[in-house]
């Protein structure tokens, strides 16, 4: 099964921007990136399942305010997955999330998390 | 989670929506919008009737701008319903008027509206219609209450939008137009629009997603201008010197784009060389002209015909291009800078080295390029030590690269070798340091089949790279099989290990039976010269040989009579 995922990382206030570009799109990983807009950093590529990007930003959490992931996984009909994170009272993790069952357009999530939380999206 | 059975129904869900006052409608507009993109494909259970359509509309001026994302979210996907002809969709709405209601949101003063207007998916099958009359498109542009000068302006105001993710969707759309130069031309100002194409060529907003989800500004914008050069030049050359100004700038596929775009306008007759000539210079004293292509090189030996004093540069860097150790360019990039040097050794008046003026003698009809042959080949004849050369720096690459398949090939050298001796063993010797590479064994091993006796004279040098445990490698067995007629000496421990090597060998790994092949054709080889150290019991492998039942397909093992002579067939299956 292949993924095609998709990050927009929120900084938290005066966080520097390296090591989140580091842990995101480093060697280890199969992301590029960042291209930045105001405090989001935005990456994509071919990194997954959900549960490995979930651990990632995990990772770099003390760094971030708030993210959105996307992702596609391939296989039969495929499913995109859409999850928004913030860093709140019980620190950092996923507040919502969004399933279709099959492929589609990763920019119609980010659409609706940009509508709800104001969040930039990534593609 | 995708909404379970029970859970109210898409049309419920709208009614909400338009129900609740202003106030309170942005929750149940982003749950409506929710439960839309979780259950995206039509069904009867999720359309939205043409009813609850009329009900949502107003709700797209709303005050709130999540309010006007989120019914947008939803509107957009019903009109996509309706594109589609989708036989499930209730709704008997034409597509156009959803259309004329989505368009009036392109310029929203909220970026999340705006993001959601330019999804491409969405809103391609529109601009197909508006800007390419595409007939595979379900949309009557007469129908729509919007122009294509009115789109167009919109689209570029889009594609200078302060959101990136915007731009990037607005570009996107671009690329997916088969002409997108038709915007231009459609624009109530299209010198404003090149203009805005020409700023876009340095927006930094970056991307490494398809082009169809979002693609970077400025590769839309290139190739919108390259485009346009085609049908109307004249809209182009009043910004063609803000765009030289590119020629020196950091991004490589542009540079090379605009000399395209200078090509086409020196073609069209609207420029003579003069126009580019400084710019061109500029970047070749820079290192950063675009040898990409016969055409851009043909480009700088043109210039530097009109500017002698940047021949010799030209020269130079055009002569290291046919000679370049470059693995992701074909041969035929090389051919291209052989046949460029050659025609401005022709074609000017000033004296030229020698291997200059073999290159202008070779090239003069396009014989190298007809027959794909390599410029160092020739080359070869009259020049051994520049070929050399050139081989030995192309060659390097075997010693780093694991997987190597680019210009520097075994048919590379052999033709060279065919052609002269001279210029080939000095390649071989400057590897002989690197035999313990695995590449550089595999490409002396490649070569010892055609040229056994340019290899003999490095086996030496080799097999002190050899550790004589068994199981001796494949490709050392088989350089020893092919250069042992030549007399090299092949000491008694290594004959010893060659034949261990032909096993089986513990549980070594199953890249066995051609090993065990090469092992024993080593073997042969040697005793056909009566070595002293080869065993008797390789008798029944040397008449299997004679015979003809021995091949690389074969494994000597499972031959009857090795198991006669005392070889132990190999046990595992896995070992095979």
């Amino acid at each position: 099964m292949s993924h095609r995922s998709y990050v927009a990382a929120e900084l938290a206030e005066t966080a520097d921007p390296d090591p989140v570009v580091d842990a995101l799109a480093g060697d280890d990983t199969r992301l590029s990136g960042a291209d930045r807009y105001d405090d989001v950093l935005t990456f994509s590529g071919m990194e997954g399942p959900a549960s490995a990007l979930d651990r990632l930003l995990t990772t770099v959490s003390d760094a971030l305010e708030r993210a959105v992931l996307v992702i596609n996984h391939d296989g039969g009909r495929g499913e995109m997955i859409g999850r928004y994170y913030e860093n709140g009272a019980d620190g950092f993790g996923a507040v919502e999330e969004l399933r279709t069952d099959f492929r589609w357009e990763p920019g119609a999530y980010f659409d609706y998390f940009a509508a709800k939380y104001g969040i930039h999206a990534a593609v | 989670m995708p909404p379970s059975d029970d859970a109210p129904s898409l049309e419920t869900l709208a009614a909400r929506v338009a129900e609740t006052p202003p106030a309170d409608r942005r929750e149940p507009a982003l749950e409506l919008a929710k439960r839309r993109l979780e259950t995206v494909l039509p069904s009867q259970s999720t359309a939205l009737t043409d009813a609850t359509i009329d009900r949502l509309c107003p709700c797209l001026d709303d005050p709130d701008p999540a309010v006007r994302s989120a019914v947008l979210v939803v509107l957009r996907n019903a009109m996509y319903f309706q594109l589609q002809g989708a036989e499930m969709a209730l709704s008997e709405h034409p597509p156009e008027a959803l259309a004329d209601r989505l368009l009036e949101r392109i310029d929203d003063e909220h970026w999340t509206v705006r993001q959601a207007v330019l999804l491409p998916r969405y809103l391609q099958p529109i601009l197909a219609a508006t800007f390419e009359n595409d007939a595979d498109v379900d949309v009557d542009t007469d129908a729509l209450s919007v122009s294509a000068s009115w789109l167009a302006d919109r689209l570029f105001q889009r594609l200078t939008d302060p959101v990136p993710v915007i731009r990037k969707r607005t570009s996107a759309l671009f690329f997916e137009l088969e002409d997108a130069s038709t915007v231009v031309l459609a624009h109530p100002d299209p010198d404003r629009a090149v203009t805005t194409l020409v700023e876009t060529l340095t927006d930094p907003a970056d991307t490494v997603f398809n082009r169809g989800d979002a693609c970077e500004p400025r590769n839309a914008a290139i190739e919108t201008l390259l485009e346009l050069t085609g049908h109307r030049p004249e809209l182009v050359t009043p910004h063609f010197e803000t765009m030289l100004d590119l020629l020196t700038g950091d991004n490589g596929y542009l540079r090379f784009r605009i000399v395209e775009l200078s090509i086409d306008l020196l073609e069209q007759g609207v420029i003579g060389y003069e126009a580019i000539a400084d710019d061109v210079i500029d970047a070749l004293e820079q290192g950063c002209y675009p040898l990409r292509t016969a055409e851009t090189m043909q480009l700088l030996v043109s210039v530097a015909l009109t500017r002698p004093d940047v021949i010799d540069d030209v020269a130079s860097t055009l002569r290291t291009e046919l000679a370049a150790n470059d693995s992701r360019r074909l041969y035929a990039q090389h051919t291209a800078a052989a046949d460029a040097l050659g025609r401005l050794v022709r074609e000017s008046e000033q004296p030229f080295g020698a291997v200059e003026e073999t290159v202008a003698e070779r090239t003069g009809d396009r014989s190298l390029f007809d027959a794909g042959i390599d410029p160092l080949v020739p080359l070869a004849e009259d020049h051994p030590a520049f070929v050399a050369d050139a081989l030995t720096n192309g060659y390097e690459a075997l010693r780093e690269e694991d997987m190597y398949d680019g210009r520097f090939d075994t048919e590379l050298f052999v033709s060279v070798a065919d052609r002269n001796s001279a210029a080939a063993e000095p390649v071989l010797a400057a590897l002989s340091d690197e035999a313990s590479v695995h590449n550089v064994r595999r490409f002396l091993a490649s070569v010892s089949e055609t040229y056994p006796t340019l290899v003999a004279d490095i086996v030496p040098d080799l097999l002190e790279t050899v550790e004589t445990t068994p199981p001796i490698p494949r490709t050392v067995c088989q350089i020893i099989a092919t250069t042992a007629g030549t007399g090299v000496r092949i000491p008694d421990e290594l004959v010893a290990a060659v034949t261990e090597s032909v096993g089986p060998i513990g549980n070594t790994p199953a890249y066995n039976k051609n090993r065990r092949y090469w092992a024993v054709r080593a073997l042969i080889a040697l005793s056909e010269r009566n070595h002293d150290a080869v065993p008797d019991r390789i008798e029944p492998f040397v008449e299997a040989y004679r015979d003809g039942q021995l091949d690389d397909a074969v494994d000597p093992l499972e031959l009857p009579a090795a198991r006669e002579a005392g070889w132990e067939p190999v046990a595992d299956e896995s070992e095979r």
